[in-house]
């Protein structure tokens, strides 16, 4: 028997895996993705969505991605995965991902190429978007100043392509590498761990997708896993994850704060509780989330 | 290349060089070959601007500014404004239009900090008229700041304008005192204070009893009792603080104060059958039940002579159990029973008389009862013989016959009764179909002749009171329903009726409730009703319609404005009729009452879903929603039935999004996780498969990894 059984769950509520069924709309997240689809519906150029690790930034990618139906918008999605990338490299991939079926090796034919399909687009009525998740990759000048050349390929009075920044907070100082790039920020928002209250809504919003009929968590534990996890979603389902499985081995039908507090010590989280950190220090409280989360990984 | 564009050309040099002057006089060239060229006019503004000129500045802006917004663009008017201001700030028309036009685009915040700033203008210039008009017009925009509406008070203090001062200050404790927050009318009086020092004029005396009433509300009548002593020092014949004295006292339980206090006011005016009955509640309050009894007797013909019957109730009342022997208290109560068509009440009263006759002849001999207007109730006693067991027979008819077959309809009329009574009777009480039909049998019984051999007045009040019972528990208030059949079963010993209610209470039968209630809007509909009316002559119809306004009227003249209580379980009742039009006018009544606000809100845009006026429905939703003390359970359900509301409209969009500001707060509510994963898949926006990590199918080649 799983412990989603156990509990009655159809499925396992706090799963770190990016996953629609589980998008939670919490405020801030309604509120940024509610401005980048502005920034994107009127053609700002560039639009930027930063906010500490785990704090749900790939998750509101795709969620704005699903936002941009085909009909109306030519978009993709691009997700760094290392730093060396070059500029080349990277244009080349915006332009296939646009339609650009044989992409010329020579730069300026293959800025021509995507200018062209760009205007295809614009004629067919629909706008380019293109979403870069952890942007913070994007370390060099060079790169940054590739991307202001694409935000400059436009027709009188309208932009052909936008192009949305989804980064750690290091963004800004990839931004900075091109002074005008960085002012050609049209939107930005910033993502931050949730409140006790958010985290209560959170949880509960996880275990009804999950198939719960009832709260599986006592009132008293969310503040706890609140406390242990500094509001940090990616942190809170690992905790939760762990408390639920915990719960089921005690043959537990609802998980106390005796049981976080276990997982909590488990992960060492004991010592220092997370909303402490955050409330001393912000550059800190990155740091160690980031421990944290590497430590989490490992132990998983 | 034209002649314009050189100039651009020339200017853009000059620009470069640092020589402003040239820049200028080629952009006036610019704008003197094409005058509809803003943006090189806003340009030129800029550069009067960097030049130091400010007044050719200012008159360039403003042309531009007066472009923009005849042309509609009121944000680009509102940029241009805030360049001016950026070059004079000392120029009071130009917050003045800001304002204004933040006004226009709804941006009221912004319009309020260009009227603080202009406030704090004319203040350091002296103006103090001027900041007075800024302040009103402050009010007018945002009438629910305590803050703004204190300051105003306080500039009209300062401008020795007293009387407007205090006609303020007494709005706003109006406004405060029914939310009974006790550090909002300290605040208020910490202003009034320290900043108003006319306290001690006459003209500031109604804001002292306002203020007294204020903290009278908040639980602290020893304060209001202070406050009103020192206003009546100086003026012992103000009336309005008298009546807060008495009130005060009554508060404190010191009721021979609350009683001398209604003898200062009988001094005043003898006739004010309001202080009377004060009067006589103080007595009844401090035990003089006799006194109470002889005073109300005095004053009785003057409420019955203005339907107002009902307010002497309580203390009738009150009187009949301290004194249940006495018969003018009873006959006083049969008669305002009589009055508020509370039939029910009244077979109880003449049940437990041991000579019903008297009381009864006295009711019907009661000329004051006569001269008002009758209710339907009313109606029935009066128009009838008295008394008795044939009577009885046909009184206990009219609570039992439903109009559930014209037989049984014309059964009635045949024997003498009044068909509109009968039914009115019936949508009052909201009778169970099934009760009824026992109940009929029973009545049909009696009318043949067929008498049993029991006491006739228990057969009535079996009746009468389990169709109390029954009302009771369709109106959701189980225990006392279940009071009323406990007491029923305890004294007859067996009463089938009253046993099945009281299973159903035990059971807290929903969904008996709900066919109940469908039954009876089904049977009291009326237009295009379906079920029993549908064999119902048209003739009979109107009449049940006339009856049914009279009885609404009769209805209206007997329950006060203020009666908040009736008013809402009145809307309730016509809501479950059907009549939702009526329902709405009640909730409307009752939207008044802070306790009840929100439930009015929400019934009133159940009520606009069901007439399919989903507009004013979301309108009636979301002023509940923005209503500032709400609760969260009541935001959530508030939600909720906004959520229903678009789903009945088809906007699923709007739905969903309701539905999931409940989901956020309490994922638990209700059925709101159906609802979401409904209209998520009916917009087609899950992937059941949620292997797809965005849910779209598209998206595998949307999203690269690089």
């Amino acid at each position: 028997m799983s412990y989603a059984e156990h509990y009655g769950l159809e499925r396992e509520p706090f799963s770190n895996a990016p996953d629609a069924r589980f998008y939670f709309n919490s405020e801030q997240h309604r509120q940024s993705l509610q401005r980048l689809m502005y920034a994107v519906d009127s053609n700002k150029g560039l639009a930027v969505l930063i906010g500490g690790i785990g704090t749900g930034k790939t998750t509101l990618a795709r969620r704005m991605l699903d936002c941009l139906p085909e009909d109306r918008y030519e978009s993709s999605l691009l997700v760094m995965v290392h730093s060396g990338i070059t500029p080349e490299w990277i244009l080349t991939r915006i332009a296939m991902q646009f339609g650009v079926e044989e992409p010329a090796s020579d730069k300026l034919s293959l800025l021509k190429q995507l200018y062209d399909r760009l205007l295809q687009i614009e004629e067919s009525g629909r706008r380019a978007v293109v979403l870069i998740d952890e942007a913070q990759m994007l370390q060099t000048r060079d790169l940054m100043e590739e991307f202001r050349g694409l935000l400059n390929l436009e027709i009188p009075s309208k932009k052909l392509l936008n192009i949305v920044f989804f980064g750690l907070p290091e963004v800004e100082d990839c931004l900075r590498l091109d002074e005008p790039l960085a002012q050609r920020v049209a939107v930005k928002y910033q993502l931050h761990s949730f409140t006790v209250e958010t985290t209560t809504s959170y949880i509960n919003h996880r275990l009804k997708i999950a198939g719960a009929d009832r709260n599986v968590f006592a009132a008293d534990a969310i503040p706890a896993i609140h406390r242990f996890t500094g509001g940090v979603p990616r942190l809170i389902n690992t905790i939760c994850d762990n408390c639920l499985f915990e719960g089921f081995m005690r043959k537990m039908e609802q998980v106390d704060v005796s049981v976080v507090n276990s997982v909590a010590g488990d992960f060492g989280l004991l010592k220092e509780p997370l909303t402490d950190v955050a409330q001393s220090e912000n550059h800190s409280d990155l740091t160690e989330i980031e421990n944290l989360l590497d430590s989490l990984e490992h132990k998983i | 290349m034209s002649k314009k564009e050189k100039l651009l050309a020339a200017a853009q040099k000059n620009l470069l060089k640092g020589q402003i002057g040239k820049a200028i006089k080629d952009y006036e060239k610019i704008v003197a070959i094409d005058a509809n060229d803003i943006r090189n006019r806003q340009k030129l503004a800029e550069l009067y601007s960097r030049d130091k000129m400010a007044e050719m500045a200012l008159a360039t802006y403003e042309s531009v500014a007066k472009h923009y917004e005849d042309n509609g663009f009121f944000l680009k008017a509102l940029a241009v404004y805030k360049q001016m201001q950026k070059v004079d700030a000392s120029k009071p028309e130009l917050y003045q239009r800001l304002a204004e036009i933040n006004v226009k685009q709804g941006l009221v915040g912004n319009a309020l900090t260009e009227y603080h700033n202009l406030l704090k203008l004319y203040r350091s210039q002296g103006e103090t008229d001027e900041a007075l008009k800024i302040l009103d017009q402050m009010k007018e925009l945002d009438p629910d700041n305590l803050n703004i509406s204190l300051q105003v008070a306080e500039a009209y203090s300062q401008a020795q304008q007293t009387e407007k001062a205090a006609d303020c200050l007494v709005e706003i404790l109006q406004r405060i005192t029914p939310v009974a927050d006790l550090q909002a009318v300290e605040n208020v009086q910490k202003v009034i204070l320290s900043k108003c020092p006319a306290t001690d004029c006459p003209e500031f005396n109604p804001v002292m009893v306002e203020l007294a009433r204020a903290f009278l509300a908040c639980g602290q009548a020893d304060r209001s009792v202070e406050l009103l002593q020192s206003v009546l020092e100086n003026d012992s014949q103000n009336t309005e603080a008298l009546l807060s004295l008495a009130k005060s006292y009554r508060s404190l339980a010191d009721h021979s104060k609350e009683i001398s206090t209604f003898g200062s006011l009988l001094e005043l005016d003898a006739d004010n059958l309001n202080w009377h009955k004060g009067y006589a509640c103080a007595l009844l309050a401090d035990g003089q039940t006799e006194q109470a009894l002889g005073e109300l007797e005095k004053l009785k013909e003057g409420f019955f002579a203005e339907g107002r019957a009902a307010d002497l109730k309580e203390s009738y009342e009150t009187i009949a159990e301290q004194l249940p022997e006495n018969e003018k208290a009873v006959v006083s109560l049969q008669a305002i029973y009589e009055q508020t068509g509370e039939g029910g009440k009244l077979f109880d009263l003449m049940s437990t008389q041991p000579d019903e006759a008297p009381a009864t002849e006295s009711i019907a001999e009661d000329e004051t009862a006569d001269s008002v207007e009758p209710t339907s109730f009313g109606e029935l006693d009066l128009e009838d013989e008295p008394t008795t067991a044939p009577d009885n027979l046909e009184q206990s008819s009219s609570f039992e016959v439903e109009a559930d077959s014209p037989v049984e309809v014309e059964a009635a009329q045949e024997s003498g009764l009044e068909f509109d009574e009968l039914d009115l009777d019936g949508i009052e009480f909201g009778l169970d179909t099934e009760c009824s039909d026992d109940a009929s049998t029973s009545a049909d019984t009696l009318l043949d002749g067929d008498l049993p051999e029991s006491p006739v007045e228990v057969a009535i009040d079996a009746a009468g009171e389990v169709e109390e019972a029954e009302f009771y528990f369709q109106q959701g208030l189980l225990t006392e329903a279940a009071q009323k059949c406990q007491a029923l079963i305890d004294r007859l010993g067996d009463c089938p009726q009253a046993k099945q209610l009281l299973d159903r209470i035990g059971k807290n039968d929903v969904t008996g409730l709900d066919a109940g209630q469908d039954k009876k809007v089904v049977a009291t509909a009326p237009s295009g009703a379906k079920g029993p009316l549908q064999g119902l002559e048209d003739r009979e119809r109107s009449r049940l319609d006339g009856s049914l306004s009279d009885f609404k009227k009769g209805l209206e003249n007997q329950v006060s404005a203020e009666d908040f209580e009736t008013h809402y379980n009145l809307g309730i009742a016509y809501k479950e009729m059907g009549l939702l039009d009526d329902a709405i006018e009640q909730f409307d009544k009752v939207m008044a009452d802070p306790q009840r606000r929100i439930d009015c809100l929400t019934l009133k845009g159940a009520c606009l879903v069901q007439k399919e006026a989903f507009e004013d429905a979301v309108s009636a939703f979301k002023e509940g929603l923005a209503y500032d003390a709400l609760k969260d359970g009541e935001r959530i359900s508030l939600y909720y039935e906004l959520g229903l509301l678009y789903m009945e409209w088809k906007q699923p969009l709007e739905a969903l999004d309701s539905f999931q500001c409940v989901a956020d707060a309490d994922p638990f509510f209700r059925n709101v996780d159906d609802q979401i994963r409904q209209l998520r898949k009916e917009l087609g926006l899950d992937d059941d498969s949620g292997g797809n990590p965005s849910g779209n199918g598209s998206d595998k080649n949307r999203v690269s990894y690089i």
